[in-house]
């Protein structure tokens, strides 16, 4: 017949009882011997994650954004959020769904490339509200997540109406035909379903 | 038929070099599919612009090979990515009982019966009944992926506040695993936030944005908690000593194929997330009907996302393998389809051969080898990937993801909650509160 013995970590180091894995000594309330070092990894886990994260946070918020240029877009860059400048080489295209705006994108041209900036949802019907909607000939300043697929396919999303700026076209020293006061080059009403 | 030589050639020698990978602890499958991805840019570069019938295929077993082999370390080094978060304690029973042998073959026997049911199953509907679903299913997600969130919380149950007197003292210690699991959440969708609209990750690399999260959420803490608990493994036998029969690999394949199908279905929900459900719907008792189902669920996650891509007009983007696969390649035709299934069957069948050879090979290794020296050199390794892949601005996101992840390993909570980090900030983003909720944040 063999016989079992706890080792140290699972008696209680007060009354030195069987308390096994339990934190607390059910007979006298001691804290159990767990190991120091793990404790103090407790701890500084929880250190780690709050001030790790926080200070991501600042340095994620505070970095400077670079311009990127469309025909430098690989497809490794998928989900990266950047900064192009541009100018809207057509009119842009609005869904309408149950009246209300749903969808809104723009072909923008940075001249090493084009490529579609879209707004959806919330974030479209946010843009139409405060009349951010860049016309054809405008010059913008735009901040999103890149979406690129195979085939040549790149999309820009914005994601809420402050990472569009228009700029004033005069410092850019570009020719361009600007139609007059944000008009829309195409509406697609989708009616509600019955 | 040039083509589907070159086809089998490569996906065999794909599920050979997966099936060696995936023995590898800490080293998941869309690590090595960024690898790929990014010599293949480099090859674009220098002139040699890769084929589709070479990178497709190769891609597709090492995901095949992987989902089936890397049972491997997750049962017998203890290193699991999250899908096999369940798989690792029946598993480890097994293990420490001398049999971890057995329950990598009960696990794969399960997966071979997932790849069997997602073959056919995928084969003769996917291409009728998909577009059908994802039509139906497609408003109606978010509420999905917020009640599964609900679950995930609340079927975590108190295990402490029993003992002692009544009072703020047995509330607090009721709460000691709960609680930390909860901020464990917290602490991991606020970091999915900040990578998914502001990630300090260079553009070039922002395809693995998530990469350093999850690296340290599931590998990094398990590897430290490896090395610093020196736990010895017993000698282990290479003998099925439970005699499984085919009704318990198939009550558990079944029940795994649900949860895996699921997972691989719905947008964001991962394997480890399916692989919970289905255990949780079947309430699976024997612990060899749940590494079976643990099996089933992980490879027909990874696999049947993957092959979803591939049903002509519906290319259903799911998980990291077919996100990659689209910046390559998007299929078009049912010939594309028809492809991709060929090439998950036959690395499925070859990936379960090699399966025992591997395991013993491991287990030999584990006689020769140190434990902790094992997870020392594949805790370098993931670390070294991840710098090499996402530079110093990931190594950051790793250590502090890795904070987090020790949070529920130490504190006895589920390390499911971690999952928040991809979770939460979809959730939020499918009910159209996402950008708002980032907003107030300062990410925008």
């Amino acid at each position: 017949m063999s016989t079992n013995t706890a080792s140290r970590g699972d008696l209680c180091p007060s009354c030195e009882r069987f308390v096994g894995p339990a934190d607390h000594c059910p007979y006298c309330g001691e804290e159990s011997a767990k190991s120091p070092f793990i404790r103090r990894l407790r701890y500084a886990a929880v250190a780690l994650s709050v001030l790790g994260l926080g200070s991501l946070f600042l340095m994620a918020t505070r970095r400077e954004l670079p311009v990127l240029q469309v025909n430098g877009i690989t497809s490794t860059m998928n989900f990266a959020y950047v900064r192009l400048v541009g100018t809207v080489a057509r009119d842009p295209y609005v869904v309408r769904r149950n009246g209300d705006v749903d969808y809104m994108s723009f072909m923008l041209d940075d001249g090493t490339g084009r490529i579609r900036v879209q707004a959806h949802r919330e974030t479209a019907r946010a843009l139409h509200r405060m009349k951010i909607v860049p016309a054809r000939g405008d010059v913008v300043d735009v901040a999103g997540s890149l979406s690129v697929a195979a085939e040549g396919s790149r999309k820009l999303r914005i994601q809420s109406p402050q990472q569009i700026k228009i700029l004033p076209a005069v410092t850019t020293n570009q020719n361009h035909q600007r139609s007059p006061g944000g008009q829309v080059a195409d509406v697609k009403n989708i009616p509600p379903k019955s | 038929m040039e083509q589907a030589i070159v086809v089998a050639v490569v996906t065999i020698a794909g599920t050979l070099v997966g099936a060696v990978l995936a023995c590898v602890p800490g080293l998941h499958v869309y690590n090595i599919m960024a690898l790929v991805v990014l010599a293949s840019h480099w090859l674009a570069s220098t002139g040699t612009p890769s084929q589709a019938e070479i990178l497709v295929p190769l891609l597709i077993s090492l995901t095949v090979a992987w989902a089936m082999v890397n049972t491997i370390p997750s049962t017998l080094l203890a290193a699991p990515d999250e899908s096999a978060l369940f798989t690792v304690l029946p598993g480890q029973k097994f293990l420490m009982m001398g049999r971890g042998y057995e329950g990598t073959m009960i696990t794969g026997a399960g997966g071979l019966v997932g790849a069997i049911l997602l073959v056919v199953g995928a084969g003769c509907f996917a291409p009728k009944l998909l577009p059908t679903l994802t039509a139906v299913f497609r408003p109606h997600t978010h509420w999905v992926l917020w009640t599964v969130i609900c679950f995930m919380l609340m079927s975590e149950w108190p295990k402490g506040g029993r003992l002692g007197y009544a009072g703020w003292k047995m509330f607090f210690d009721g709460w000691k695993h709960t609680g930390p699991g909860l901020v464990t959440f917290l602490l991991a969708g606020l970091l999915g936030f900040v990578l998914l609209y502001r990630s300090p990750i260079a553009a070039e690399s922002a395809f693995q944005n998530l990469m350093p999260a999850f690296v340290g959420l599931f590998t990094i803490p398990w590897l430290l908690l490896n090395l610093v608990s020196g736990i010895q493994i017993p000698h282990q036998r290479f003998t099925i000593e439970s005699s499984p029969d085919r009704f318990v690999i198939l009550q558990g394949a079944f029940a795994g194929g649900f949860g895996g199908a699921f997972a691989a279905f719905f947008p964001v929900i991962t394997g480890g997330v399916g692989g919970f459900l289905a255990g949780h719907a079947t309430a699976l008792r024997d612990d060899r009907v749940f590494l079976a189902s643990q099996g089933a669920s992980k490879f027909i996650y990874y696999a049947g996302g993957l092959l979803f891509f591939f049903v002509p007009g519906v290319h259903l983007t799911r998980g990291g393998a077919a996100w990659m696969i689209k910046g390559l390649h998007v299929p078009h035709t049912y010939a594309d389809f028809y492809m991709a299934l060929a090439c998950v069957a036959l690395a499925a069948a070859l990936s379960f051969l090699l399966l025992g050879p591997l395991t013993r090979a491991t287990i030999a290794l584990m006689q020769r080898v140190s434990y902790r020296r094992i997870s020392l050199i594949a805790l370098l390794f993931a670390v070294g990937l991840v710098f090499y892949v996402t530079g110093f601005a990931g190594l950051y996101i790793l250590i502090v993801a890795t904070g987090i992840g020790l949070l529920p390993v130490l504190y006895g909570s589920r390390r499911m909650n971690c999952l928040s980090v991809i979770l939460l900030p979809m959730a939020c983003n499918m009910s159209g509160v996402g950008s708002t909720i980032a907003g107030w944040l300062g990410l925008l």
